[in-house]
């Protein structure tokens, strides 16, 4: 490798990103962009979920049962209606996504000492919402109970049972931001290094500028390098960015070193890169590797564990994680901002992605240097 | 005779558009496989059931008692046991490598305190890291130690639980009673892709002809600027309503989604919101010089309209300038109508005003990419 060689096109790269500001903007403004928005929609928390009641009892007791749905901040009641069919309208509307209907002898059935049922109805089209409305409902439900058998056999026992008392780590207020945006950083990096790089590589040789410099003494090597060099420099930037932009902004706390946090990004893109590579050997067109690009992303975004838990998956989709990067990176920037843990709970997920830049270094190489020559 | 010879340039325009499409077969593949491979991984790993998440449980009480409560904790499928760890800083470091996600501490009086009739307290630590999974395995840990302790004190009193007083939650799940995600999905795909195909696609054909420098030898042909839209716009309608048809047909018979409204309704609002996108492309086409441009400006619609609209995410609240935002998004109608036709079944009586906003946007974006459509044209 020779270094005179290296710096020339080196700075060739860097005035061509220096040219073209429209790109160079866009790498810098669309992330943010993106992030900003997923913020408000994809990180929302599931909470304030809208509800109507429907007390047919009209009694202390009942009103008791709703009291616990209005201190909890799951549920937001925003109708109080008379009749089961506002309910179903509400509904049918999309004005709520669940309706409480207390039984006319709820009170009456209660203080005889049997079992009453209260009916929910709950509008499943949402099944992220529907899951969480259900379980906070369940619990209200079944804590309700376990009072009346305390209050009814309270003389007859003084305390008994089994009382959890459960703790939440990690992210006490179960805050969705804090499980997101570390996600996010993973996934906006991912997507903006391999466009920048495959931009830089297929646009020379869509406008067959490549065969110029296939002519000129470079080595393919140097060639490689120089070229690539620049562009991680800029998705280094856009990666920073991204990481103070989405913490700071959405003010998640970020509990183990911010050293250790960049050294995982770096280590990630490094990681990416034989991938992005790879992906600019094999297309023809920018067109082209965009689109497989969008190929690539998408099943990771989904196979990682980004948004949904990998234990609900099917074994061969669980398996099929394994091999997508993110999945790893993911559990790293969870474990150093979330979780605060050093660098020894992470030593299999280094490895991984260290596997996996490894061979895709290898195979960009050799498919590399076969449409060189 | 004049419409006749209309329909024949129009026609010429349409088979032209078509081998454009059918050259470039890498692009036409991707497009139509793409909703498959979306489906089908959306179908099976987007589940949020709590099953099988992993747990470990540090018994301090070795009792016959705490093997009974941890017995209650695996008959739940919601559990697997994977771990038992023998101090406190064995299961946090399970906690921190993220090798279980729920661990429960039985403590050393718990069979005591029982025996002696008091509340034995068990303490439980949750990974909290993805709350939508946290909110419910909590859920789920408290109720298994609830109705445990419920079942313990029945005993005790040898009553069983039909005599104990008590609330009963019955859970009628509408619409989508199983919760399945893939029912939440398949309008979510139909939606995304019937508005990339159809604005993109058509703002690219568009704006390529002129890249190209081909938009002028077009304007000597004697073909009129509506004839050139309608025959340009045709190929990409069509290739929509297959995809469109492609991701119904495989929610139905692979993942048994029903559709509960009226079929001619769906097809309908498909039909109208394939249009609306369509003027949009317009709009973009006349607006954008080259081809990214045009890319740059669909994606500034696309990615808003996918975030905002509810389609892919559960939107409860936003901000009031994104809610604005979202308002003027064709995609956040459309959501409401698909979902409320295919899923709830409900038709005109309730969606009506959907169904004019959205004609709306549709008229005023075709007129004014058509005014300008012209004049770019001459």
């Amino acid at each position: 490798m020779n270094l005179r060689r290296l710096w020339a096109i080196l700075r060739k790269e860097f005035i061509h990103i220096v040219r073209d500001t429209r790109t160079v903007t866009i790498v810098f403004i669309m992330p943010l962009i993106q992030m900003i928005l997923m913020g408000y929609t994809v990180l929302s928390d599931i909470k304030n979920i809208p509800i109507a009641i429907c007390d047919l009892s009209q009694s202390v007791t009942s009103r008791d049962f709703v009291a616990a749905f209005r201190t909890t901040d799951v549920f937001d009641i925003r109708y109080t209606v008379s009749n089961e069919r506002e309910v179903v309208h509400l509904l049918d509307e999309g004005e709520i996504r669940m309706g409480v209907v207390i039984p006319p002898d709820y009170a009456e059935t209660l203080a005889r000492g049997e079992r009453v049922q209260v009916a929910f109805y709950l509008d499943g089209t949402d099944p992220m919402v529907g899951q969480v409305a259900m379980s906070s409902a369940e619990l209200i439900a079944q804590s309700k109970s376990t009072e009346v058998v305390r209050r009814s056999l309270g003389r007859a026992l003084s305390g008994g049972g089994v009382e959890v008392r459960p703790r939440v780590w990690y992210n006490p207020d179960l805050t969705q931001a804090n499980f997101t945006i570390p996600a996010m950083v993973g996934m906006v990096m991912q997507s903006f290094m391999t466009q920048l790089v495959v931009g830089a590589i297929v646009r020379e040789r869509e406008m067959g500028t490549m065969e110029q410099l296939i002519a000129t003494p470079l080595r393919g090597l140097e060639l490689m390098v120089g070229k690539i060099t620049p562009y991680i420099g800029l998705a280094g930037l856009t990666a920073l960015e991204i990481l103070v932009a989405g913490l700071f902004w959405f003010g998640v706390p970020i509990k183990g070193s911010f050293l250790l946090l960049i050294l995982y990004c770096l280590f990630f893109l490094a990681a990416m890169l034989g991938w992005a590579v790879l992906i600019s050997a094999v297309a023809r067109t920018e067109q082209e590797a965009r689109m497989m690009n969008l190929f690539i992303m998408l099943p990771s975004m989904f196979l990682s564990g980004m948004f949904f838990p990998r234990t609900s998956m099917p074994p061969f989709l669980q398996a099929a994680g394994e091999v997508v990067p993110l999945t790893h990176f993911m559990i790293m920037i969870r474990a150093v901002v979330l979780k605060g843990v050093g660098i020894d709970m992470v030593v299999p997920q280094i490895v991984g992605l260290t596997v996996f830049g490894v061979v895709s270094m290898l195979l960009a190489a050799r498919s590399f240097r076969h449409k060189l020559t | 005779m004049e419409l006749m010879t209309s329909l024949e340039r129009t026609w010429a325009i349409i088979r032209k558009e078509f081998i454009h499409a059918g050259r470039d077969p890498r692009t036409l593949v991707i497009t139509i496989v793409m909703p498959i491979l979306l489906l089908m991984l959306l179908g099976y790993t987007t589940s949020l059931d709590i099953e099988g998440v992993p747990m470990a449980i540090y018994d301090q009480s070795k009792s016959a008692e705490s093997r009974r409560l941890i017995e209650a904790y695996q008959v739940t499928d919601s559990f697997t046991l994977n771990y038992s760890p023998q101090s406190y800083s064995d299961l946090r470091r399970l906690m921190d490598s993220g090798q279980i996600q729920v661990g429960l501490i039985i403590p050393p009086e718990y069979a005591s305190e029982l025996a002696a009739g008091r509340t034995a307290r068990v303490s439980c630590v949750i990974d909290g890291s993805n709350p939508t999974i946290g909110s419910q395995v909590l859920a789920i840990v408290t109720m298994v130690g609830q109705s445990h302790g419920i079942q313990i004190i029945q005993e005790k009193l040898g009553v069983s639980v039909a005599q104990l007083p008590g609330i009963d939650a019955r859970m009628r799940v509408w619409y989508n009673p199983k919760l399945d995600n893939i029912n939440f999905m398949v309008p979510a795909i139909i939606g995304m892709i019937l508005q990339m195909t159809c604005s993109a696609l058509t703002a690219g054909a568009i704006v390529g002809e002129r890249e190209r420098g081909t938009m002028e030898q077009l304007n000597v042909t004697p073909i009129r600027s509506l004839e050139l839209i309608v025959g340009k716009a045709v190929p990409y309608l069509v290739i929509a309503t297959l995809i469109g048809a492609e991701i119904l047909i495989i929610g139905v018979f692979w993942f048994g989604m029903e559709i509960h409204g009226s079929m001619a309704l769906l097809i309908g609002f498909c039909i109208l919101f394939m249009l609306t996108s369509l003027a949009w492309g317009l709009f973009v086409s006349v607006i954008a010089k080259t081809r990214q441009q045009a890319q740059m400006l669909n994606m500034l619609i696309m990615l808003p309209s996918q975030m905002l609209s509810g389609m892919m995410f559960p939107i409860l609240s936003l901000p009031v300038v994104l809610q604005y935002l979202a308002a003027l998004m064709p995609l956040t109608y459309f959501t409401r109508m698909i979902r409320g036709v295919i899923l709830k079944g409900v038709g005109l009586e309730i969606l009506w005003s959907d169904i004019g906003v959205l004609a709306v946007i549709c008229i005023v974006l075709m007129v004014v990419a058509g005014a300008r459509f012209k004049k770019t044209l001459e």
